[in-house]
């Protein structure tokens, strides 16, 4: 399979030049994310982010399963996050790349291990039933930083799901109920933990040279990049640095309250994208729910 | 007898379809929608082939299918199988010696006749890239209901109550048949009834696809 294009000599001298001078190509300033668009629905739990060209779709499910046995009383989240040629082309398909461990692996940390979603209410019969939560997450498009927009891709997605209503009838059964006769349940969302990603070009004593979100051929070209996720009380969840140009601690300390203000927006940008799509799905109940009434009207007549 | 289809269509009319090329930032790409179905398609090449898969007087097709939810199983096997033998006929192949051309396609929404509206994205998608092609293909799926009402173009719903399923592609040069697929239990009457319906059905898709283009190149894409 063929490779990726390399970036040219001169293309590189000519991005490094700009940036020296606080240029970047897009026309943003080294602290501006590019726009962010989420969608979330038709369905629960549906969401594709855009952020610039780099596209995102997170797809949650939810299926009734046995408990982990080493902990019986908890429910489980599951991350898919395979990488395809659409994204990545040249990719080989045989053995799992580079990228997709560095991305499966700081979800995973962002996400699972930072209990961002309560797994103990997603029990059902204790050593019996829970529900497993299955997140896929498809990248359709890659024009630098995808990590970031799946982060919050995952997020809005998980935020938005709703799961079917049960109840337990006997010792070992339940029953699960469809949308029209229960309202589905959303999940208990803790916390929401965003990564926002920098790229390291420069580093040097009297001058840093430095980017936020960076894109495709900044990416190629940066000598480091550091992830900081931060959640929407402001805490750092995970810091990830792996490898590259060493940084000072003043550089990291401002990285990550530049980090901070990022989340802040983008955090409100999923709250919108939420309370919009809530609308529409409770216009959509209020329907139904109205056509039952008169329904059951007719039936008292 | 059920008078009415459950989004109120009538059995023989097609989910409205919406096409867009250029989806993602790839040589070639299409997002193709039946309705709530959607299949995103890209196409990277002609480029490098590995020294494995290179054939010396052709071009090599490689079909890579993603469903919705999970990982790819024996299904989007099959999927892939029948993209790739489907495509073999149709692309100028030979006029690519030693090089790739990989499809990827990507299930966004799934509801029902996903097969169809692959077929149709990775058509969309290969017009896109400007890969030569002999030909074009649609697709188009039926249902044969439990008292033998055919509808086109079923919904997941449709499909689940139904007795058999089945995927017909058309060439578009002659309307005629390049692959079909068909599960359950079916007369042969029937079938040549569900062919001849599927025919009637295509011509629309075509007509869509048409449009497409013409609003791509009048808007200079």
């Amino acid at each position: 399979m063929g490779k990726e294009a390399e970036l040219s000599t001169n293309e590189k001298e000519f991005i490094l030049a700009s940036l020296r001078e606080g240029i970047r190509l897009d026309n943003r300033e080294k602290l501006d994310f590019r726009s962010l668009q989420i969608l979330l629905g038709p369905d629960y739990g549906h969401s594709e982010v855009r952020l610039g060209d780099t596209k995102v779709l997170a797809k949650v499910s939810c299926e009734v399963t046995r408990p982990h046995l080493d902990r019986p009383s908890e429910g489980i989240l599951i991350l898919n996050t395979e990488i395809s040629p659409m994204a990545f082309p040249g990719l080989d398909m045989g053995r799992p790349s580079e990228e997709e461990i560095i991305i499966s692996r700081t979800l995973e940390k962002a996400i699972k291990r930072n209990h961002a979603i309560d797994l103990e209410g997603l029990c059902i019969i204790r050593e019996k039933k829970v529900w497993t939560i299955r997140v896929d997450i498809h990248f359709l498009d890659n024009d630098g930083n995808i990590l970031d927009a799946a982060s919050i891709a995952t997020i809005s997605a998980l935020a938005h799901f709703r799961r079917p209503e049960i109840t337990i009838t006997g010792e070992d059964t339940i029953t699960i109920h469809s949308a029209e006769q229960l309202n589905p349940v959303p999940l208990v969302v803790h916390h929401i933990p965003i990564c926002v990603t920098f790229a390291f070009f420069e580093i040097s004593e009297n001058k840093d040279l430095w980017v936020v979100d960076p894109n495709w051929q900044e990416e190629k070209i940066c000598q480091g990049d550091m992830t900081i996720v931060i959640n929407d009380h402001k805490e750092i969840c995970v810091l990830s640095k792996a490898g590259g140009v060493p940084l000072s601690m003043e550089t990291i300390i401002y990285c990550s309250k530049i980090a901070t203000s990022k989340v802040e927006i983008i955090i409100d940008d999923i709250r919108k994208a939420l309370e919009i799509a809530n609308d529409k799905n409770s216009n959509k109940n209020n329907n139904n729910s109205n056509k039952m009434d008169k329904g059951k009207r007719v039936n008292r007549d | 007898m059920s008078l009415n289809r459950v989004d109120k269509r009538k059995f023989t009319e097609i989910r409205p379809i919406s096409i867009e090329q250029n989806y993602v930032n790839k040589d070639g790409s299409a997002l193709f929608k039946f309705g709530d179905s959607a299949v995103l398609c890209s196409i990277n090449g002609p480029t490098e082939v590995k020294v494995r898969d290179e054939k010396l007087d052709k071009a090599t097709i490689d079909v890579l299918f993603k469903p919705w939810i999970g990982s790819p199983g024996t299904n989007e096997k099959t999927h892939e199988l029948v993209l790739r033998s489907t495509l073999e006929s149709i692309i100028q192949a030979n006029l690519h010696p030693r090089t790739l051309i990989q499809v990827v396609c990507q299930v966004l929404m799934d509801d029902g006749s996903i097969l169809a509206t692959a077929i149709n994205a990775t058509t969309m998608a290969l017009i896109n890239a400007g890969i030569s092609m002999r030909d074009i293909a649609v697709a188009v799926s039926c249902v044969i209901c439990k008292d033998g009402t055919i509808l086109i173009d079923p919904k997941e719903q449709e499909i689940e109550e139904n007795q058999s399923f089945h995927t017909f592609a058309f060439n578009k040069v002659s309307l005629n048949l390049l692959f079909c697929e068909s599960f359950g239990v079916f007369t042969e009457k029937q079938y040549f009834d569900c062919y001849e319906l599927s025919k009637t059905a295509a011509q629309e898709v075509i007509n869509e696809i048409h449009n497409a283009i013409k609003y791509n190149i009048t808007n200079g894409r």
